[in-house]
């Protein structure tokens, strides 16, 4: 918890600093929802905790940085990249997205993303690369509860294209189940500081595979609960 | 429309804040023809004739192209209890069966385990006369490719019957120069075994589950007494909730045994315990103790010492190994007199032979280091691979046939990949 804390006294922070530069802010980035063909983005962090199955008595709260672009190219189309890290293993994800209804009350999209994900682990006990694709089709939807305040409900399927791991000079590619597993997230967005808006989220993913946990190369086939914290602020 | 939104996502947070426990129960089998008057357990010397390498013609798609089938024993409540054991190709699957026979058939009846979900079912063959059970009863006579049909069937809990049929093909690749070791006594909690990890009724089933050896994790109590158990702490992922928690080495023995159970209701066992099943009621040849704690070692040197003379006058072939998994183990190794001729495993390669180290762990994750391993080899150390779980990774570790053995949590894959291989 003292983590979070801390966390969350940066992002103040951070907001606090970037504000005094900024008179507006985007009021949502998830929120199925055109405002503007303008560049918007958001930066925060994700924690998500190790499952037990997995990662037996290691139980934490893994950090992964994030930065999200999003950008209408219509009324109706979006594009919204997204970079996640860990450092020593990272994803790219390129998503794109269509609104199928947006009024002011509420707003429903379908969006397609594909990701790629790699990591290398070297120490004196590891030699390690890996590499893999995901695809993530997810539908949301959206109501906008007050002027400033929106929430979204998403849902998405987890698709495992393609995933390699080498050990040394060995190697292999796996050939697992395309499904993969499927997520449900939850996301609020609302004003933080200033004029700076913040999204808290929570994603519960339930798949037997998650790519931050590759090096443990699990075998396990069942569907195993990730859940996910999000932080992030709008600017 | 608000209102119905809100309350689609707080239940929706409701229902995905449930994590899915999940089990994999040992199936009830009862099996009127197996246990029916005029059948009588098989006996040893039969048994061991019905091991081999066989083609799987019928159910092939459930577990693969192979199986290969070995007969192990153990001691249980002063009983011999003579398992037949299948490894099979796909899906780290198992399956563990005892047989008996009339005058003309032999049965097998048992269940299966696919480790890599939670599926299990009941497994039943039978070999009929013609089709074996008259060329196994006659000792005298070689087994050739296609002289034993067994046919039966598995069925996953709640399903149909499915067929299965193994033809025999070839004996099981000789295993007395590589070790098929299991992670933990046999295997982890946490892959819903029917026993806990670290536990003496996991040793019995380790060579059910096709170990010839064992690693086993090495803790402290507070009134230094060596005991078995992996995690630092006691913790819901190994042990039934009673409100105990914090750091192990705080208990007393006393405490640990009187107040403490494992997940299936067993003790948390001394390291005595765990090595006198090893020695007197199993096959295992090899056993790697892996010091989790930091300090003096002498307890576990005169247990080890203890049991070797133990076995050397049962006249029995064990290894027991002192496991140093780093440099503060070492300092307390090197501390112990005459450090030099004592057992020991180093999974540090730049240390063994200052150590003088019997054998190398070596850490999958470096892939095959084949230089290093030769250059052991040649002045006579082994070298032992720990702990490759991924199947395609053990089928290529186990196909470079440079390894004296590979530590596993699945020691049935293992099995499979080794028996069935050249």
């Amino acid at each position: 918890m003292r983590k979070l804390h801390l966390l969350v006294l940066l992002l103040l922070t951070m907001s606090t600093f970037y504000s005094h530069g900024q008179e507006t802010s985007r009021g949502f980035i998830v929120y199925p929802k055109f405002q503007s063909r303008e560049l918007h983005g958001s930066y925060g962090i994700t924690f998500m905790t190790t499952p037990r199955v997995v990662t037996e008595e290691f139980h934490r709260r893994i950090p992964a940085g994030e930065f999200s672009v999003l950008k209408f190219v219509s009324e109706k189309f979006y594009l919204n990249p997204r970079l996640r890290f860990q450092f020593i293993q990272n994803e790219l994800i390129l998503s794109g997205g269509y609104l199928l209804q947006s009024t002011d009350k509420y707003g429903i999209a379908f969006e397609l993303a594909g990701s790629v994900w790699a990591g290398i682990l070297r120490s004196d006990a590891f030699d390690r690369k890996g590499y893999g694709f995901m695809c993530y089709p997810a539908l949301k939807a959206g109501v906008q509860i007050k002027k400033d305040l929106f929430l979204t409900l998403k849902g998405e399927l987890i698709l495992n294209l393609l995933r390699r791991d080498v050990a040394g000079e060995v190697y292999q590619s796996l050939p697992s189940p395309l499904y993969s597993g499927q997520a449900l997230s939850f996301y609020i967005e609302q004003p933080f500081v200033k004029s700076t808006f913040i999204v808290l989220g929570f994603r519960a993913m339930y798949c037997d595979f998650y790519w931050q946990t590759w090096t443990l190369n699990e075998t396990f086939e069942e569907h195993v609960f990730y859940p996910e914290i999000k932080v992030q602020l709008i600017i | 429309m608000k209102r119905k939104f809100i309350a689609i996502i707080f239940s929706g947070i409701l229902f995905t804040s449930c994590e899915k426990e999940f089990t994999a129960l040992v199936p009830e089998n009862n099996w009127d023809e197996f246990t029916a008057a005029g059948t009588s357990p098989l006996s040893d010397s039969i048994g061991k004739r019905i091991e081999g390498v066989y083609e799987i013609s019928k159910g092939d798609a459930m577990f693969g192209g192979s199986v290969a089938l070995k007969w192990v024993w153990t001691i249980e409540n002063s009983d011999t209890v003579y398992t037949l054991s299948g490894f099979f190709e796909k899906d780290n699957s198992y399956f563990i069966a005892s047989g008996r026979r009339t005058d003309s058939i032999i049965l097998v009846n048992g269940y299966y385990r696919k480790m890599v979900n939670t599926e299990t079912g009941v497994v039943r063959l039978k070999i009929e006369y013609e089709k074996g059970t008259l060329l196994i009863s006659d000792l005298s006579k070689p087994i050739g490719s296609d002289s034993i049909i067994i046919t039966g069937n598995f069925s996953q809990i709640g399903t149909e019957l499915d067929s299965l049929q193994f033809i025999y093909k070839r004996p099981l690749r000789d295993d007395s120069n590589f070790l098929i070791l299991a992670h933990r006594c046999g295997g982890r909690t946490s892959d819903l075994l029917p026993a806990a990890e670290n536990s003496v009724n996991m040793v019995l089933l380790s060579t059910k589950l096709g170990a010839t050896g064992i690693e086993l994790d090495v803790r402290m109590t507070s009134d230094e007494v060596p005991i078995v158990y992996h995690d630092e702490t006691l913790n819901d992922r190994l042990i039934q909730p009673n409100g105990m928690m914090g750091n192990i080495a705080n208990y007393s023995y006393a405490q640990i045994r009187d107040l403490v159970r494992l997940t299936d209701g067993q003790t948390i066992p001394s390291l005595r315990e765990i090595l006198d099943v090893v020695l007197l009621q199993t096959s295992l040849r090899f056993v790697w103790l892996d010091v989790k704690y930091y300090g003096s070692l002498q307890l576990v040197y005169e247990i080890q010492q203890e049991y070797l003379l133990k076995a050397s006058q049962m006249n029995r072939d064990l290894v027991l190994l002192i496991g140093i998994p780093d440099q503060d183990v070492q300092q307390n190794f090197i501390a112990l007199p005459d450090y030099l001729n004592i057992p020991s495993l180093n999974e540090r390669y730049d240390e063994i032979i200052n150590v003088n180290s019997n054998a190398w762990g070596a850490p999958w994750s470096l892939g095959v280091m084949r230089p290093e391993i030769e250059s052991l080899h040649s002045i006579g150390k082994k070298v032992y691979v720990w702990t490759l779980d991924s199947p395609a990774f053990i089928e290529q570790y186990v196909s470079e046939n440079i390894y004296d053995g590979i530590l596993s949590n699945y020691p049935c894959k293992v099995a499979h990949s080794y028996y069935v291989g050249p």
